[in-house]
């Protein structure tokens, strides 16, 4: 794929005031291949774990959301301030998964919960609870 | 000392970011936003973590893969045009600005209208927070429910039960209109009576003798418009409706024939007795109150029957009995996530009609280039959470 970088100045020496030059269409199209790619790996699922599927949509994804970021969002050519507003904010907003993640989203105990619960034996229908996967 | 020699020559502190007050604004509004996101979208994924067989298949959710993915193309397509707008004000070309702008606003609403497409077959499908059953107990109940509504037995059992009362203790005595609405009431159940299936199908649901399989079948069946049960119900009320016109034809005569006997005994008093006759003039008065009462009740049950037999119980609306494991907290991060981004689709919407406004009416201008930089960052924000929103909530 083209670096949509190749059309824009270096980031330091560009002063924030100076307009950078950007091929927006080249971004836009990595976006787009970038979009399929995730669709495809949907389509494809069933020959790739779970994990791996994981991996590639949520790589694909934060590969989007910096070009959006560093090119549409012109970050690419902000100065050093972006760090000092940003980051701090990027941290705190893990504050709320990580305080959840030992209880909620792991478990070294027995969950009792309805959904965790073997059906009675009257219950057999483990097969039929919901309609066939398409896939 | 040099420094002590001229202050003049010391440049004035600058303080600050170097960027403008508004920018650096949006940018700290965007920081916020951040966290805002991240706590839903974070929160989501600890809670799929924790919930081992969270619904993922495409036909229990009802997640669109083709419908989420046209909507990433289509804000992806949005950001390039509202940077395209940003790039045509520092051109001072405002009218190309303006169409950018006006491109943008049109993605938008295409955005939205895909979501609702979504939003639609999520609500068709009852795929609603506290609306999914996820065991099988909880599915038959909400199936028995459901039957209750569509016939909408339960309200009206409940007031037939707090007529009846009040008619068995008697102290007051029902009112004209009470009366009028039992007559009706009854008259209803006893035409709802004929719905055997519907009866069947519940009564097997509160046992539980039943496999989804079976009552989700058994629902079909009793959606048809042509069931057996919905004739029975029309013969029923017709029938009910041929003894009322009975009756109505019956009542006048059986009044006036009461109302001849205590006229006999009227005319058999002494001229003298004034008292007996007053008292077998009211008589005769209340006899033509109470045919006329007769009647009201009469004619209120049979408008019911007409109107149950006009409009019988449609179950077209009762939803298949399924078990969605997880299901209500699925729909609760969906609605959350979906529905604030959606939110901020909508705020976006209402900044770009009004650069529109100002565009069409000639007043955009080189001061209104930090506004629609502006902007245009919340504009990317939105499409940056739709980019972590489409892999997170219709891939994985």
């Amino acid at each position: 794929m083209s670096d949509p970088a190749a059309h824009a100045p270096a980031a330091d020496s560009a002063p924030h005031d100076e307009h950078p030059h950007v091929n927006y269409w080249l971004v836009f199209l990595a976006l787009c291949i970038l979009t399929a790619a995730s669709v495809v790996a949907d389509m494809v699922r069933g020959k790739m774990g779970i994990m791996l599927l994981v991996l590639i949509v949520l790589t694909v994804a934060t590969f989007k959301a910096m070009f959006v970021m560093m090119y549409f969002m012109h970050l690419k050519f902000e100065g050093k301030w972006k760090y000092v507003l940003l980051a701090p904010t990027m941290i705190l907003a893990l504050a709320i998964p990580a305080a959840l993640m030992p209880d909620i989203g792991s478990h070294y105990y027995d969950v009792q919960v309805p959904q965790t619960k073997a059906a009675p034996a009257h219950d057999g229908e483990a097969g039929h609870e919901a309609p066939k996967p398409k896939h | 000392m040099s420094h002590a020699a001229g202050h003049s020559n010391v440049p004035a502190l600058k303080m600050g970011v170097p960027i403008p007050n508004g920018k650096l604004g949006i940018w700290l509004f965007l920081g916020t936003e951040i966290m805002f996101f991240t706590a839903f979208i974070g929160t989501y994924i600890v809670l799929r973590l924790g919930s081992p067989g969270w619904p993922i298949d495409t036909a229990v959710t009802h997640i669109n893969i083709l419908a989420g993915g046209t909507n990433t193309f289509v804000l992806i397509c949005s950001s390039v045009s509202v940077v395209l707008a940003h790039e045509a004000m520092l051109q001072r070309n405002y009218k190309k600005a303006t169409n950018w702008i006006i491109l943008t606003l049109a993605l938008a609403c295409v955005f939205l209208g895909i979501k609702t497409y979504e939003y639609y077959g999520k609500f068709a499908h009852d795929i609603l927070p506290g609306h999914i059953s996820e065991d099988r107990r909880q599915a038959l109940d909400k199936l028995v429910r459901e039957l209750d509504g569509a016939v909408g037995l339960a309200p009206l059992e409940a007031e037939r039960n707090m007529l009846r009362n009040i008619q068995a203790v008697g102290k007051p005595p029902l009112t004209q209109t009470q009366a009028v609405r039992l007559a009706a009431l009854d008259a209803r159940n006893t035409a709802l009576g004929t719905l055997a299936a519907y009866r069947q199908l519940k009564a097997d649901a509160k046992e539980g003798t039943l496999s989804l399989e079976a009552a989700e079948e058994k629902l079909q069946a009793l959606k048809a418009p042509d069931h057996p049960d919905i004739d029975k119900l029309k013969v029923s009320a017709a029938k009910q409706i041929e003894e009322i016109d009975a009756q109505l034809a019956q009542v006048p005569k059986d009044a006036e024939q009461k109302r001849a006997d205590v006229q006999a005994q009227i005319d058999k008093l002494d001229s003298g007795n004034k008292f007996e006759r007053r008292k077998l003039t009211a008589e005769q008065t209340d006899i033509d109150r109470q045919s006329t009462r007769e009647k009201a009740r009469l004619i209120g049950a049979k408008i019911e029957l007409e109107s149950l037999a006009a409009h019988p119980p449609s179950f077209a609306r009762v939803h298949e009995p399924h078990v969605i494991k997880w299901g209500n907290t699925f729909a609760s991060t969906y609605f959350l996530m979906t529905g604030f981004h959606a939110l901020h689709v909508v705020i976006g919407m209402g900044m770009f009609a009004g650069i529109i406004w100002l565009g069409t009416s000639g007043r955009l201008g080189q001061q209104h280039c930090l506004v629609i930089e502006n902007c245009g960052l919340y504009w990317h924000f939105v499409d940056l959470v739709w980019i972590f929103l489409f892999p997170l909530i219709y891939i994985v």
